[in-house]
């Protein structure tokens, strides 16, 4: 089976401290409006078993990418490695890529005139170092590697999350591990919509 | 304000409405090449109509860089007709400017030419059909549930014959003299818009209902975890939201694209068969299509805006 690489996010372990979210915009030198790498916060459950959970997303490298079939100067490309990488000097800005992808993950430069996204730190990754999200991580909810060694190896490395959009459409290498006390994915559970907090 | 022009897609929404005027008034002048039996009046109409169309399909062309955020690099979405939907609607639509600009010029060779001239008005009027369904086709993705629907091609297509009917009846009043063939030909334009405003009269309420299951899906989103293919769900939330807050641009779209177009339609009609006054046929033809266009614009800002962002 070939490799594909993606992210695995934990969300018993998330504390949602978004030390990622800074450390991919530190690295890359984001502006402001520009975030690779969202934590977004849910509550589940109802009183007195409500809980207060954190996804962190980013792109998910998916084997189909939407992306890159919609992309009409073929800005993107998929490596050995399973990586989907955007190339801003080909991109003319159409911003098609930024409706395609079912999970928000490309974002509209306005100053560039670009979109860009999370590349998955493919040039740390080819030194053999983890991306710098992976790195800043605290409490090792986040963690990156082969999608079948997650899923070997993983507590739990489930394709659905809260409010994230149907996997089947694109296939997303990165793997979820719901709540260790909380609701379980296949078991219908108050929630409250995602709040994005700034 | 910029936020707002931001979000409903301007360039779009003038580059989408100003090419589908122009695919459906070559639709309607194809059919004319066929049916119409009188040739000084089909030559007059053909020049006007493709001279008309030649600068607005390339105002459209041209206004439609203007959502890039790398203009001077606009040719480069040529490249990928083998899988990116964006450059077939690109290649569709430059093959119909280059077929147009040929078919204006062909109407102004002698009689003798006029089987090739119909032909390129037949290939003219397909790469038109290519171009709406490229057009549709774009937005018809699961990216965007709030425009995945059948609606959109329903309405892209309605709005062209709607609006080119139109615009061909506005050109014929400008030319046209004669009572008799002119009832006749009011009588094809009404039965055109007629048949029109029906199809985008039956996307709009669809669309209206597929919206509107967004608010079933809020008590889904309330009442338990929207996962998988459920999260289509608070894209329809999403979109039914933004309706909800623009009462004043769906009612614009109901009463004008919809309600005026059938009313016009009906109206014209009963002049034509009771012989009433050319003079008012022709006032009728030209409010409309300045109501009609209001009412598309409309229609399509509402678009662009409830296909937001929802994940």
């Amino acid at each position: 089976m070939p490799t594909q690489l993606g992210f695995h996010a934990d969300m018993e372990k998330c504390i949602g401290c978004k030390a990622c979210e800074a450390a991919c915009k530190d690295f890359y030198r984001m502006p402001p409006e520009i975030r690779w790498r969202k934590v977004r916060s849910f509550e589940m459950g109802e009183w007195p078993k409500a809980l207060r959970v954190h996804l962190s997303l980013a792109c998910n490298h998916c084997e189909d990418p939407a992306c890159m079939k919609g992309c009409p100067v073929q800005a993107y490309s998929k490596r050995e490695d399973g990586l989907v990488i955007h190339d801003p000097t080909a991109c003319i800005g159409c911003q098609y890529c930024t409706w395609t992808c079912p999970y928000g993950v490309p974002q509209f430069d306005p100053n560039e005139g670009v979109v860009s996204k999370c590349n998955g730190c493919y040039q740390l990754v080819d030194q053999g170092e983890l991306p710098r999200c992976v790195q800043a991580c605290p409490t090792t909810a986040l963690t990156f590697g082969d999608r079948a060694e997650h899923e070997r190896t993983k507590r739990e490395a489930v394709t659905v999350a809260p409010g994230f959009p149907d996997p089947t459409i694109t296939h997303p290498a990165t793997r979820f591990a719901w709540p260790k006390k909380g609701p379980k994915p296949e078991v219908k559970v108050p929630i409250t919509p995602p709040a994005e907090e700034h | 304000m910029v936020d707002f022009f931001h979000e409903a897609q301007i360039s779009l929404v003038v580059f989408t409405l100003l090419s589908q005027i122009v695919v459906g008034a070559i639709w309607i002048v194809t059919v004319g090449e066929f049916l119409t039996s009188l040739p000084a009046f089909r030559q007059r109409l053909g020049r006007l109509v493709t001279w008309t169309g030649v600068p607005v399909l390339g105002l459209a062309l041209a206004f439609s860089t203007t959502h890039l955020g790398r203009p001077l690099y606009a040719w480069r979405a040529l490249r990928a007709l083998g899988t990116s939907w964006v450059s077939r609607e690109i290649w569709a639509f430059s093959i119909l400017f280059g077929l147009l600009c040929l078919y204006a010029y062909l109407w102004y060779r002698d009689e003798r030419g006029a089987r090739h001239r119909r032909l390129v008005a037949v290939l003219t009027s397909i790469a038109g059909v290519l171009g709406i369904i490229t057009q549709s086709q774009l937005y018809m993705i699961p990216g965007r549930p709030q425009w995945n629907h059948f609606s959109t091609i329903l309405l892209f297509g309605a709005t062209a014959m709607m609006l080119g009917a139109l615009l061909v009846g506005v050109i014929t009043t400008l030319i046209a003299h004669r009572e008799a063939p002119l009832r006749a030909m009011y009588q094809h334009l009404a039965a055109s818009l007629l048949g029109a405003a029906a199809l985008y009269g039956i996307g709009f309420i669809a669309r209206i209902i597929y919206l509107a299951q967004g608010q079933d899906a809020a008590g889904v989103i309330l009442g338990g975890a929207a996962t998988g293919a459920e999260t289509v769900g608070t894209a329809l939330t999403v979109g039914w939201t933004i309706v909800g807050a623009n009462p004043f641009l769906s009612s614009m779209e109901l009463l004008l694209a919809v309600a005026v177009p059938l009313v016009a339609g009906l109206t014209l009609v009963t002049i034509c068969w009771h012989k009433g006054s050319i003079k008012l046929a022709n006032r009728l033809i030209h409010s409309t299509l300045g109501l009609v266009f209001v009412g598309t614009l409309a229609g399509r800002v509402i678009f662009y805006l409830t296909g937001k962002p929802w994940f």
